[in-house]
């Protein structure tokens, strides 16, 4: 018999016996497959992409009229919140709150016009009672939301207020139009005392289109983009201006000034009619708000929310599995009393761990391959790269839990140690993985916290594989392949310091 | 076969090519506990039972010498090296079968044997080689069977083959019969005379006394120190000073009777255990019974039986330990002997 058949049946030993005891489990292994399966179906199923609207009190300090329009046509300024009542004191609203009749409750501003024509902004405050960071940060959104939406409403109505007034101004200008060009034929014509007449007709032309800017100024003005000097009602003051002072009676200037000065009335004139056309032709809510905003994934596939979450639990159970595997494999052993039959047994540590890790190996990648096709072919998860590359992946996290697993179990006195100590790599995976919080949302320093986890680089890598279609990147090969290497080392030495003689 | 390799002999000198050698062996443990200044020189092929009350430190010499554990003090050779330098040829000459059992639970009978044996090499996993072994301890009718459904006593004789399975020189047991019934410790102890016979050499730890009775030798451990060393005959000897005779008189006994009938056998003690019975303890009770059944004759004293006595090996153990807890020396059978004319001192009712 060579040493090496020997060597290698050592290694079998292992890799038979902690194989056959999982094998010998089958509900385990069921549980392990199934578990993260039923919880991701339960997921899938139970997710709301939208949140049910809010149940919400009004809170009304006041008895202003407009609080019966803000009730009536209080979901058409919001789908997200629903009104379940009026009261009029804060006290009530936080024991409806208390008493979950409501979500939130919403305090409205006395005499909100008052304040407005006061050059100040009223304010909404929304109440609510959840303690959540992100459901109060959701909370938050909607509120704005909402009076954003109440604002867009008001300046709709503005807006349409105006354009209405312009289609009046509109009617008015040719007036005014056709009284500029009767002046400017009567001065050519040497007519004066007509020019003087026509300009009568003119000033009080330009005096009605005045009184007709109330609404449409301030809209047309953003319209333009001008500022306060070119408003509409300013154009018109200019203009009315203008024909006063224009000397029809010859006393200082020359016809040519007075013809040239009636030709710039005249354009202007023209440009107001073309702002006035501009201003009624485009609606109102594009008006209120010129500018949108949309997004697209450039992604290979369109995301649910479950498919997006599967690489991150496929990882982090195996990453769990391996870290339990090999957290308990050797500190049982030690239990047990078996390392004592090693130490007196012709092996070595490098045997053992060898065939531990093959063993949980072909475990781990068992429950990783039912676990995929689970969820490629019952959920119909996407996997737009590789096979090899998703294959990579899981072996490389695999033994770098593995590795995670026999470092704590060397490190450990009791199983119950090695499995509390799997549970806080579990939380430490689920909190600083990415696995559902963005590691953008994680401050630097923590990062690197992040980056230690193997399931880290396991989470970015399969989302990269299963979605963008591309290979395992070379920071995944350094970071778990290197990681792996460097904790079997660690494990062995660790193993190697507790088979030796005491 | 050696001469009793006694405490006292082995430190003297070592016989030639001892398998198992120990001299001044200690482990000293935090506690104090432990094991002080063990002699040992157990000859090759030799069943050598260590037997001590539980925490007498049997388990701390087994591992001291299959090199679990490091002496603080003296030194320890097996197979003529120190069991901390075995490199692994040697470490598949040696067998250890720990305390407490080392099975895994959720596996076979097979799978735990296959494992065991694999640790050895291919030539130790053959299916011939289980097989025979399984048949060896009886349980090739169980194979298959989860080692968490079988009994306790089957547990033990798997454990005791995976021990056997690559064929060790050396085997360590370390209590190997603990909690079994007496007819199953009955069956071990012919197998480990089997393999004794076979060439192995083996050190058996027990705290079953009675076991002292199967061993080529046994040694008295308690409190970690070793009371003695001998055979069992030996240490029956060693014991009670001498071969142990019951006399058992038809009549009530009549003390100068005795006192005359002890005397004139040239007894080294006696003791009246009761109205009827005698204890005598003699030199050699071959030689001493026909003289008394002849003193008996001549004087006309009836009596229902006079034969040799084989002390329990519970009482030899009792007597060992009392004694060096007394102070008296063991092993008085050559220092304190009673010359004929001594003055006899009879105690009445000694049991």
């Amino acid at each position: 018999m060579t040493r090496a058949a020997m060597w290698l049946s050592g290694v079998l030993a292992f890799f038979k016996k902690d194989l056959a005891s999982i094998i010998r489990q089958p509900r385990l292994v069921l549980t392990l497959v199934l578990g993260p399966f039923v919880i991701l179906a339960l997921f899938g199923v139970g997710y709301k992409q939208q949140i049910d609207p809010l149940r919400a009190v009004f809170v009304v300090t006041d008895d202003g009229e407009y609080v019966d329009e803000l009730e009536a046509r209080a979901e058409e300024f919001s789908e997200d919140f629903r009104f379940v009542g009026r009261v009029d004191n804060e006290a009530a609203a936080r024991a409806a709150l208390r008493s979950g009749r409501a979500d939130v409750a919403i305090v409205v501003p006395p005499d909100p016009a008052g304040t407005i024509l006061e050059g100040e902004r009223a304010v909404f405050t929304v109440l609510h009672d959840r303690l959540d960071p992100f459901e109060q940060a959701t909370i938050s959104l909607l509120a704005r939301s909402t009076v954003n939406g109440l604002n867009e409403r008001v300046l709709n109505e503005l807006v349409a207020a105006g354009q209405q007034e312009a289609d009046d101004i509109e009617a008015l200008l040719p007036a005014t139009r056709q009284s500029l060009t009767a002046m400017r034929a009567a001065m050519e014509a040497g007519n004066r005392p007509e020019a003087i007449r026509r300009r009568a007709e003119l000033v009080a032309a330009i005096e009605e289109l005045q009184a007709q800017t109330v609404a449409a100024d301030a809209v047309v003005d953003s319209v333009d983009g001008a500022d306060g000097e070119a408003s509409v009602s300013g154009d018109l003051a200019t203009l009315r201006q203008r024909a006063l002072d224009l000397d029809l009676d010859g006393a200082d200037g020359s016809l040519d000034d007075e013809l040239a000065a009636i030709g710039e009335m005249e354009r202007e004139v023209a440009a107001l009619e073309s702002a006035m056309s501009d201003f009624r032709r485009i609606p109102a809510e594009v008006l209120v708000r010129p500018f949108g905003a949309d997004t697209d994934v450039v992604a290979a596939v369109d995301l649910q929310v479950v498919d997006f979450y599967a690489p991150g639990v496929i990882a982090l159970l195996l990453q769990h599995l391996g870290i339990v595997f090999g957290g308990l494999s050797l500190v049982r052993e030690r239990a047990r009393g078996t390392t004592e039959v090693f130490r007196v047994a012709p092996l070595q540590p490098l045997q053992i761990l060898l065939g531990k890790y093959a063993a949980y190996l072909v475990a781990s990648a068992v429950v990783a391959a039912a676990l995929g096709l689970l969820m490629l072919y019952v959920f119909g998860i996407p996997l737009v790269g590789s096979v090899g590359s998703f294959i990579a992946v899981i072996v490389l996290l695999s033994l770098a839990s593995l590795g995670i697993g026999f470092v704590l179990s060397s490190l450990v006195q009791t199983d119950m140690q090695a499995v509390n100590g799997a549970l806080i790599i579990l939380l430490l995976g689920t909190f600083f993985s990415g696995f559902f919080l963005s590691l953008d949302r994680l401050t630097p320093p923590v990062r690197v916290v992040s980056w230690a986890l193997p399931i880290t680089h396991a989470i970015d890598s399969l989302r990269d594989v299963m979605f963008r279609g591309v290979g395992v990147d070379l920071r995944t090969w350094v970071a778990l392949g290197g990681g792996s290497v460097l904790l079997f080392l660690v494990a062995l030495a660790l193993l190697h310091r507790g088979l030796r003689t005491d | 076969m050696p001469n009793p390799p006694t405490q006292a002999e082995s430190t003297a000198s070592p016989a030639p090519d001892p398998v198992i050698y120990a001299a001044g062996l200690s482990r000293v443990f935090d506690s104090g506990d432990g094991v002080h200044a063990l002699d040992l020189d157990i000859p090759a092929g030799a069943i050598f039972g260590f037997i001590g009350p539980s925490g007498s430190g049997k388990t701390t010499a087994v591992r001291l010498c299959t090199g679990v554990l490091d002496p603080t003090d003296g030194e320890v050779r097996v197979l003529g090296t120190a069991p901390t330098e075995f490199d692994v040829a040697m470490r598949s000459r040696i067998g250890y079968l720990p305390q407490l059992s080392v099975l895994y639970e959720d596996l076979s009978v097979l799978q735990n044997l296959d494992f065991f044996a694999s640790l050895y090499g291919p030539s130790a996993a053959t299916d011939t080689r289980m097989a025979e072994l399984l048949d060896f301890v009886e349980l090739g009718e169980h194979t298959s069977k989860r080692v968490a459904d079988i009994s306790g006593g089957m547990r033990r004789r798997l454990s005791l083959a995976a021990t056997l399975v690559h064929r060790p020189d050396v085997i360590f047991l370390d209590e190997p019969t603990a909690g079994i019934d007496p007819v199953l410790r009955r069956k071990f102890w012919d197998r480990f005379r089997d393999l004794s016979d076979d060439g192995a050499t083996l050190f058996v730890t027990t705290q079953y006394v009675g076991e002292a009775a199967y061993c080529d030798y046994v040694g008295v451990l308690a409190d970690g120190h070793l009371l003695t060393v001998n055979t069992p005959d030996g240490l029956r000897r060693e014991a009670f000073g001498g071969d142990v005779i019951h006399v058992d008189f038809t009549n009530v006994v009549d003390e100068r009777v005795v006192t005359e009938m002890a005397r004139e056998i040239g007894a080294l003690d006696v003791d009246i255990l009761d109205l009827h019975r005698v204890r005598l303890t003699v030199d050699e009770a071959a030689v001493s019974l026909p003289q008394l059944s002849g003193w008996l004759s001549d004087r006309d004293v009836a009596i229902d039986q006079a034969e040799e006595f084989l002390p329990p090996f519970d009482d030899v153990f009792v007597e060992i330990v009392n004694r060096d807890r007394d102070g008296a020396p063991v092993g008085r059978l050559e220092s304190d002997r009673v010359a004929p004319d001594a003055q006899l001192s009879v105690s009445r009712y000694a049991r």
